[in-house]
């Protein structure tokens, strides 16, 4: 039972230092944010892609991290959801012009993902991507435990 | 934090932790969990049923949380980083194929239809990730506010039909991750979480970073070739 408690209380500090280290991660991104105004990047993504290179560069150990960034991860649906519901505060703006709207967010949807797809597709089997794509590749394993 | 606060916080995490379930039980293409919240919630809020304020003061440790959770993507990259070595010049042509093509096609779709220039123009910014479609709209003069909207619509649409239509199309894990993100940037990438692999999700992250940079450097040109404002 004491040993339980134990390893809880590891598994909280270990959550607490690493999310205390993704959150100093956004800030630094913040900072970088508002040094390169020119930057077309928000100071969130510019802290993923500091973490990245921190990580790749040694400077941040992975395991410090790991059990934070894991279960933000696992939670970024869930995260998101506040930022959808936000269209709401538009709606008059959306309904004046819905069909256009609609008609032109569906199509280039579509036409986006496909010119996407199908141009990192092509690359791929060009430069080799690794494993082959489309239907020679094993099911997606589903990461959620 | 006011009871109704409490209660839109309440609502939104049951109705996510109901959505997952039914995902994991019996996985659909439409069963994604932040697609059916977010809808089930916008005709919650959008019914009045909860204000708006209410929902935002209730929601707000999410959105705080979502800052760390996009950072957490860049560990995802690290433990993704021979794929996205692998994957770098594919991941490259995908942005930047997807990211002209949607700055230049949407807005003539809605050309097509009528609509007026200041729609046109912010529909071009449909796929830059809410932060960067404001700036960006009013560095090229098109209306950051008629953008956001368009931008979310733009994430839920292609969290939904992205992966599926992709998958019909026998296109793999990788190209989907890319062009997922780079039409629907950070709810796309939400979306793939815990759906797709692991390397979809880092490749998607990455591209959602990517094509906010490289509609940044295209969207001038785009306009200029549009005649846009």
């Amino acid at each position: 039972m004491r040993r339980g408690l134990g390893t809880m209380a590891l598994t909280l500090a270990d959550l607490l230092v690493g999310g205390a280290l993704l959150v100093a991660a956004w800030v630094v991104g913040e900072g970088v944010a508002a040094l390169l105004p020119w930057a077309p990047l928000p100071g969130s993504l510019w802290g993923m892609l500091l973490a990245f290179a921190a990580l790749e560069a040694g400077w941040l150990p992975e395991a410090r991290i790991r059990r934070a960034a894991q279960a933000l991860v696992r939670l970024l649906g869930l995260l998101f959801v506040p930022v959808g519901v936000g269209v709401v505060a538009y709606g008059e703006l959306v309904a004046q012009h819905a069909v256009a709207i609609v008609v032109a967010i569906v199509a280039g949807s579509v036409i986006t993902l496909l010119a996407s797809a199908a141009a990192a597709s092509a690359t791929s089997r060009v430069v080799g991507g690794g494993s082959p794509e489309g239907a020679h590749e094993p099911p997606h394993e589903a990461s959620r435990s | 934090m006011s009871p109704v606060a409490l209660l839109a916080l309440a609502v939104t995490l049951a109705t996510y932790a109901v959505a997952d379930r039914l995902d994991a039980r019996i996985r659909r293409p439409w069963t994604n969990p932040v697609a059916l919240t977010v809808v089930a919630l916008i005709i919650v809020v959008g019914s009045g049923a909860i204000p708006l304020p209410s929902y935002r003061q209730g929601t707000e440790p999410l959105v705080w949380a979502l800052r760390p959770a996009v950072v957490a993507l860049g560990w995802l990259m690290h433990r993704q980083r021979a794929t996205l070595r692998r994957y770098a010049w594919p991941l490259l042509a995908g942005v930047t194929c997807g990211g002209a093509v949607s700055l230049i096609v949407t807005p003539a779709i809605a050309r097509a239809l009528g609509a007026d220039p200041a729609l046109q123009a912010a529909l071009a910014l449909k796929s830059v990730t809410s932060a960067v479609g404001v700036d960006l709209a009013e560095r090229v003069g098109a209306d950051a506010a008629l953008t956001v909207p368009l931008v979310i619509l733009t994430g839920i649409v292609g969290a939904v039909i992205g992966p599926p239509l992709l998958r019909a199309l026998r296109f793999g894990s990788k190209p989907l991750g890319v062009a997922v993100g780079t039409n629907s940037h950070g709810i796309g990438t939400a979306a793939l979480a815990g759906r797709e692999s692991e390397a979809a999700t880092a490749l998607s992250g990455l591209a959602m970073a990517s094509t906010a940079v490289v509609s940044g450097l295209l969207a001038p040109l785009a306009f200029s070739l549009l005649g846009l404002p």
